[in-house]
């Protein structure tokens, strides 16, 4: 029965157990229970207010949650290297805009404990795979929200993540800064890592996830495959 | 410890692009100039003029920017969730309020060489001599302006910046007047200041400026023993900080 518990524990990316919590006296999430296979795409939809953020937040640590436990890749969610396999990309630009590109992916480097020819190596890579190379030396606050949000994107990918986290990636952009979003998205699932989602497109959903976790209020309307969800 | 000055450089690069900071390091200079004005209205010892007034300006300048920036440096970031991007990448909390501290100190390191440069000038203009308790003067009051960040920095935890600053001021007095308090205390005048007064370190020790005036110097040891003093309560709020910021919901 051990054997079994490991074994699935080595198969899982995350795990959620029974997670609440409460903000200002308020239930913002109620006894939420999740477990993503590695590999797999989970798309989290519902209701500005359903609570997906702020599940995003427990898992990445910003926030703790009242009851339950969270896991990532095995690790408790409280221990900070349990982030060293976990990308972010917040839904809005939350970034230095003082900063070149440049500068800012450094500092992202630095904290990531690259050394310096491994930084320039992989900030190089970042910036060529959201396609902003010749804007390195550019300030972020010349940029538009869509060349931040591959800004973001660019960021979470320096540590080589197995798990990236992407709240509202679609989030004010527009069509041809979706259309990246989207592509990229696919990309990295055809790489055969674990993604994680928040939309309100039904149809990014549809094309992209394994798996669709509906939060209604607080608490789960649904957890499963994405065929069972369409039904 | 890549990780740690990374955030140092960051909070130091922020701090030197405050534009209220640089307008009260422009006002101090402005003061010390003067002061020198006022020093050569005087007749006789015009440079103990200077070195008095320089020395209050120069405390009274930074002490306002450790409040100011302790104040606003981790509340800004949570209130703009600059932090974000930060803290979901590998590193711990106390890595995070550790570097955010010392980033602050260095810019309190960086503003007080420059004012005592400035404070320098004035004194040889006004013929004075540089007496080694200067630099033992400034040396506390570098370490009490630390201590004001990190008693900023934890009030900032709870209260928006600009009442953060205000507690951290009447904190500063409190602390500058601490053994009056204990005096009144130990003298029949009890009041809720005289029973709470432990928890206000006694700014005093820091405070050298009559021994610069006489050019009487500190023995090392009796430094130490002030620079240590300093050092606990910096020590104790940088704890407390952490404790509260290790489990904040941000």
């Amino acid at each position: 029965m051990s054997d079994a518990k490991n074994e699935l524990a080595v198969k899982l990316a995350l795990k959620v157990d029974e997670v609440s919590i409460s903000l200002a006296k308020k239930e913002i999430l109620h006894q939420i229970s999740v477990a993503l296979e590695k590999g797999k795409t989970l798309a989290v939809v519902g209701h500005n207010g359903a609570g997906k953020t702020t599940l995003f937040h427990i898992i990445l640590g910003l926030k703790f949650a009242t009851k339950g436990t969270i896991e990532l890749f095995g690790k408790s969610s409280f221990d900070s290297k349990s982030r060293e396999q976990v990308g972010y990309v917040p839904e809005r630009p939350y970034l230095y805009d003082y900063d070149s590109l440049e500068g800012a992916l450094f500092y992202f480097s630095n904290l990531l404990n690259l050394d310096k020819a491994e930084a320039t190596t992989r900030v190089k890579s970042a910036i060529e795979q959201v396609g902003l190379a010749g804007r390195e030396k550019d300030k972020l606050k010349t940029f538009s929200k869509g060349m931040l949000q591959r800004t973001l994107i660019a960021q979470s990918l320096l540590g080589k993540p197995e798990l990236l986290i992407l709240d509202e990636p679609m989030s004010g952009l527009d069509p041809g800064g979706r259309e990246f979003v989207r592509q990229w998205m696919h990309t990295w699932k055809a790489s055969g890592k674990t993604l994680i989602f928040s939309t309100h497109t039904l149809e990014d959903v549809s094309l992209v996830a394994d798996y669709v976790l509906a939060l209604e209020q607080g608490k789960i309307q649904y957890f499963g495959p994405l065929e069972g969800w369409k039904a | 410890m890549r990780p740690f000055y990374a955030i140092v450089k960051a909070t130091l690069q922020s701090l030197l692009r405050e534009r209220i900071l640089y307008n009260v390091i422009f006002v101090a200079i402005f003061l010390l100039a003067i002061g020198y004005l006022a020093a050569l209205l005087v007749y006789g010892h015009q440079d103990r003029v200077m070195l008095d007034f320089g020395i209050m300006i120069n405390s009274l300048s930074v002490f306002f920017i450790a409040a100011s920036a302790g104040a606003r440096m981790v509340k800004q970031e949570i209130d703009q969730r600059t932090l974000y991007p930060t803290l979901v990448k590998p590193i711990s909390r106390v890595t995070y309020y550790f570097a955010k501290w010392l980033g602050i100190a260095l810019f309190l390191g960086l503003n007080l060489i420059l004012l005592t440069l400035v404070l320098m000038g004035g004194l040889h203009l006004t013929g004075g001599a540089i007496h080694g308790v200067l630099f033992q003067a400034l040396s506390l009051t570098w370490v009490e302006s630390m201590m004001i960040a990190a008693a900023a920095l934890l009030s900032s935890l709870f209260f928006t910046s600009s009442l953060t600053v205000m507690c951290t001021l009447a904190f500063l007095f409190i602390a500058h007047n601490r053994e009056q308090i204990q005096f009144l205390n130990e003298h029949g005048q009890a009041t809720l200041l005289g029973r709470i007064q432990f928890i206000f370190p006694k700014a005093q020790y820091f405070l050298l400026d009559t021994r610069v005036y006489y050019d009487l110097g500190l023995s090392t040891a009796e430094w130490i023993q002030r620079a240590g003093y300093g050092a606990i309560w910096i020590l104790f709020f940088l704890l407390i900080g952490n404790a509260v910021f290790y489990r904040k919901n941000l």
